[in-house]
């Protein structure tokens, strides 16, 4: 679900870092933009992902789902807001059209970083990007860090649906009070845990078989390599941002929403 | 290739880890040449893989050890230098196929090694290329490494380590986590690169069937860590009774005939060793010419059988199932199990061995048809009771270890407790288990600082903690030495004469041969085969479908019919050879 997928699409062919940066710019835009603009920069995100990067319908409305259950529970949190126009009440506790509004906002902030985040993981392989992070500058064996602990993704998935089915055949599930909640749960946590460093030292050991950290720098098979398609998708962007900044601060066009969270 | 360059020199060489008491290999003598094949063997905690880490310098670079004695590898001493530098010559493959990737696709992973070694760009993409047309992989280097299969990502491991250009290739039980064609896989590759380049490359194995006859060399460790044995293949297993009873090593099938025709009486064996199975059908067919052996005219007669019963265990009708919207997984399966019996389910990777034990269990519902075990409906019992009667121990010990690592006796105790069971009991119970089970002196050790062997007996112990009337097993034998499966086996065989069903995922065919009394073959979600071992391994069309590899035995003895001597159907095993046989 929150794994790169090799489609082949617009969006796919852009840089790595073109995208990451592209991330940044929706970052701002969220909290420049009111309410009713994030709507519509919602719709410009999922649109860039359904007809750009071509994702399937199985993975949007996968993420649909989670992001709309979070703006769920982000609306439901309007009911602790005390505004002065009240928009319905259920029993004693009010909903009033500021608490939308503030709720609402807020909703929309977070839907648009994080499905452009998860655009972003879907249609960028970690590999370019992790190259694009060492071209930047970062060393080498910091970037790979990261592109490492993405391997236990998978790995980490598996384990844990063994261990969940042993463990119900231990007769862990009997116990349904609180405390055998956490017991199960702890126990749960040691077997997972034990099981990762298992792993992980398999790994460490076959990164040092693999020369790992050997020199200073390395060389790569797939070196980074900046796209035009990318950096114009991203200059487009960037204006945007300069744009709507400028509207905002030198003439309020949004009306001082800026940084209002 | 003519072996002749010594590349690694050992002279009395010593390790002792930190934490440790004694030492783990002891006074190690060896100089193994360029261009060898040598096969490493030896009981669990032998030092095998201390040997293998020791090679590419990760002890004492990695795990601190003291290490006394002279050691040069390519050159080099692995104390005085570190894993990464020592990687330029020496290559490691570990057992487990999924940890040691270290990227996410396939072509990232062959290139990973070279590019810490800054070999140039364009050499990369060359290494790449002639690794991946190599191992058959070329269409999928763009894909995923974890959606290969066990034997696909072990064959990448491989190349992983091989485009680094090494002059040794240290395998450290390549083949253990998979099934019969996952291994000849890598069995083809490490094949590939003895006859075709001159890679000297260091084996540990356990199961020496497909690697003993292109060996130049084995050399097979004691229990305390000395060399028991070091020679030619033929040379060494001319001590196959030794190396069978006292060091817990399987030999290989045919090496195992000639240690059981002597023990039958046959006193002349002119020192040969067959290797192959075409040799043994040749030797064995010289001792018939030579009356040293005649045919009795008996079969196989499995000695199991008769515990079977009418009653059945397990019903399985017509069962369908899929992983969500994913494609079916078992396909109208159906089949019954007699109470008494022990069933091989077995097929390749991917076939739906675990998916159905799963569904017998409880753990997965299917989408259509009707299970009974243990005479209640799967759909509608609950786990717990099912999970009384029918217990199933997976495939990594650890993975069942719920007493949060207090010790033996309390893992073992866990079921009875959650039951409910009177202390008393509780202890009368697991000190049984503790015997049967030959973990006597580690009742109060945690279940976790056991030896792999010693935790697959533990959670054995677990599950039988209940008396259930079905225990499975997945993958009883799983980097196991062949001390440790008779003493399981042998348990296992206790348990169907005391009235408990067995049920085991196996990819051993060895090990179907000489213990199921019937076989389930499922191959693609369907059943391929429902019958004896016996009528199975006569069947090679099937196998070769499904893609196992019958016992080397029956290779021998379908050699030996084609030439024209009149073996019986129905021999698996050697004691069913010796049984068919009269040593003159």
């Amino acid at each position: 679900m929150f794994q790169f997928a090799r489609i082949p699409s617009v969006f796919a062919r852009y840089d790595a870092l073109s995208k990451f940066f592209w991330l940044f710019c929706v970052a701002i835009l969220v909290f420049v933009y009111p309410p009713q603009f994030n709507l519509v920069l919602f719709f410009i995100i999922l649109g860039t992902a359904v007809f750009m990067a071509k994702i399937n319908r199985q993975r949007i409305t996968g993420a649909l789902t989670i992001l709309l259950a979070l703006a769920f529970l982000f609306l439901l949190g309007g009911f602790s807001y005390k505004g002065e126009t009240p928009l319905f009440h259920i029993g004693k506790m009010v909903y009033y059209t500021e608490g939308l509004i503030v709720r609402g906002g807020s909703a929309a902030r977070i839907l648009n970083i994080m499905l452009s985040s998860m655009l972003f993981v879907w249609a960028t392989n970690p590999r370019d990007f992790v190259n694009g992070l060492v071209r930047l500058g970062l060393p080498y064996r910091i970037a790979f860090t990261i592109f490492v602990g993405l391997n236990y993704i998978p790995i980490l998935t598996y384990e844990i649906g063994y261990i969940q089915d042993a463990q119900k055949l231990r007769g862990l599930r009997r116990d349904k009070s609180i405390k055998g909640l956490l017991n199960r749960y702890k126990i749960f946590t040691l077997a997972v845990l034990l099981r990762s460093l298992r792993k992980a030292q398999i790994t460490a050991f076959a990164l040092d078989s693999k020369a790992f950290g050997a020199y200073k720098e390395r060389t790569y098979l797939n070196e980074f390599r900046w796209s035009k398609s990318g950096i114009a998708w991203l200059t487009i962007w960037v204006i945007i941002v300069i744009a709507s900044l400028v509207a905002e601060i030198g003439f309020h066009l949004f009306k001082g929403h800026l940084f209002a969270f | 290739m003519s072996p002749s360059t010594p590349i690694i020199n050992i002279s009395n060489l010593t390790v002792q880890y930190d934490e440790t008491e004694h030492p783990v290999l002891h006074d190690i003598n060896l100089q193994i040449n360029q261009g060898e094949l040598v096969l490493l063997c030896g009981p669990t905690g032998s030092g095998k893989s201390t040997f293998a880490q020791l090679m590419n310098g990760l002890i004492p670079y990695t795990t601190p050890a003291t290490i006394t004695g002279e050691i040069s590898v390519c050159g080099t001493d692995p104390r005085e230098s570190t894993t990464p530098d020592m990687s330029r010559d020496v290559g490691l493959v570990f057992q487990d196929p999924e940890g040691q990737l270290c990227t996410l696709f396939l072509e990232d992973e062959i290139a990973f090694g070279p590019e810490n070694l800054k070999v140039a760009r364009d050499e990369l993409v060359v290494r790449v290329n002639s690794l991946l047309d190599m191992i058959s992989l070329q269409h999928s280097r763009y894909d995923s490494v974890f959606e290969l299969s066990g034997g696909q990502k072990q064959k990448v491991n491989i190349a992983s380590v091989l485009s680094m250009q090494p002059k040794v290739l240290v395998f450290d039980m390549p083949t253990a986590n998979l099934d019969p064609v996952g291994s000849m896989e890598v069995f083809k590759v490490i094949r590939n690169l003895v006859l075709n380049e001159a890679t000297t490359c260091i084996v540990i194995e356990n199961r020496l069937d497909e690697l003993v006859y292109m060996a130049d060399r084995i050399v097979i460790l004691t229990q305390d860590g000395t060399v028991a044995y070091d020679g030619a293949p033929a040379d060494v297993l001319k001590y196959g009774k030794d190396i069978m009873d006292n060091l817990g090593v399987e030999l290989p099938q045919v090496v195992e005939l000639v240690v059981r025709l002597q023990e039958a009486g046959l006193q002349q064996t002119d020192g040969v060793i067959p290797l192959t199975t075409d040799s043994a059908a040749q030797w064995v067919g010289t001792l018939i010419d030579n009356r040293q052996i005649e045919l009795s005219g008996q079969g196989q007669e499995h000695k199991l059988i008769e515990n079977a019963k009418e009653e059945s265990i397990v019903q399985v009708n017509d069962v369908h199932f899929s992983y969500g919207k994913g494609p079916e997984i078992l396909k109208g399966v159906s089949f019954e199990m007699a109470k008494g019996e022990m069933l091989a389910i077995v097929g390749n990777n991917g076939s739906g061995k675990t998916t159905l034990v799963k569904q017998l269990v409880g753990l997965l519902e299917p989408a259509s048809g009707k299970i009974n075990v243990c005479g209640m409906e799967a759909r509608k019992a609950n786990l717990s009771e099912i999970a009384a009667r029918a217990a199933y121990v997976f495939q990594y010990p650890e993975h069942q270890f719920v007493a949060q690592g207090q010790s033996v006796f309390d893992e073992i105790a866990f079921n009875l407790r959650a039951i409910g069971a009177d202390e008393s009991y509780i202890k009368e119970r697991v000190d049984v288990l503790i015997d049967q089970c030959q973990l006597h002196g580690k009742e109060n050790v945690s279940p976790f600082m056991l030896s792999g062997g010693e935790m697959r007996l533990v959670s054995v112990a677990c599950m039988l903690s209940t008396k259930p009337e079905l225990l499975i097993l997945d993958e009883p034998t799983y980097g196991q030495d062949r001390k440790r499966v008779t003493a399981l086996m042998n348990r296992l065989s206790e348990l169907l004469t005391s009235g408990t069903s067995v049920i085991m995922i196996s990819h051993d065919m060895r090990l179907v041969a000489e213990y199921a009394t019937k076989v389930l073959l499922l191959s693609f979600g369907n059943i391929e085969f429902f019958g004896s071992p016996e009528e199975l391994f006569e069947r090679p069309e099937l196998l070769e479908k499904a893609a196992l590899r019958e016992p080397p035995i029956c290779s021998m003895l379908r050699n030996l019919r084609a030439k024209g001597y009149a073996f019986p159907q129905g021999i698996t095993t050697t004691s069913a050879f010796i049984n068919a046989i009269k040593v003159k």
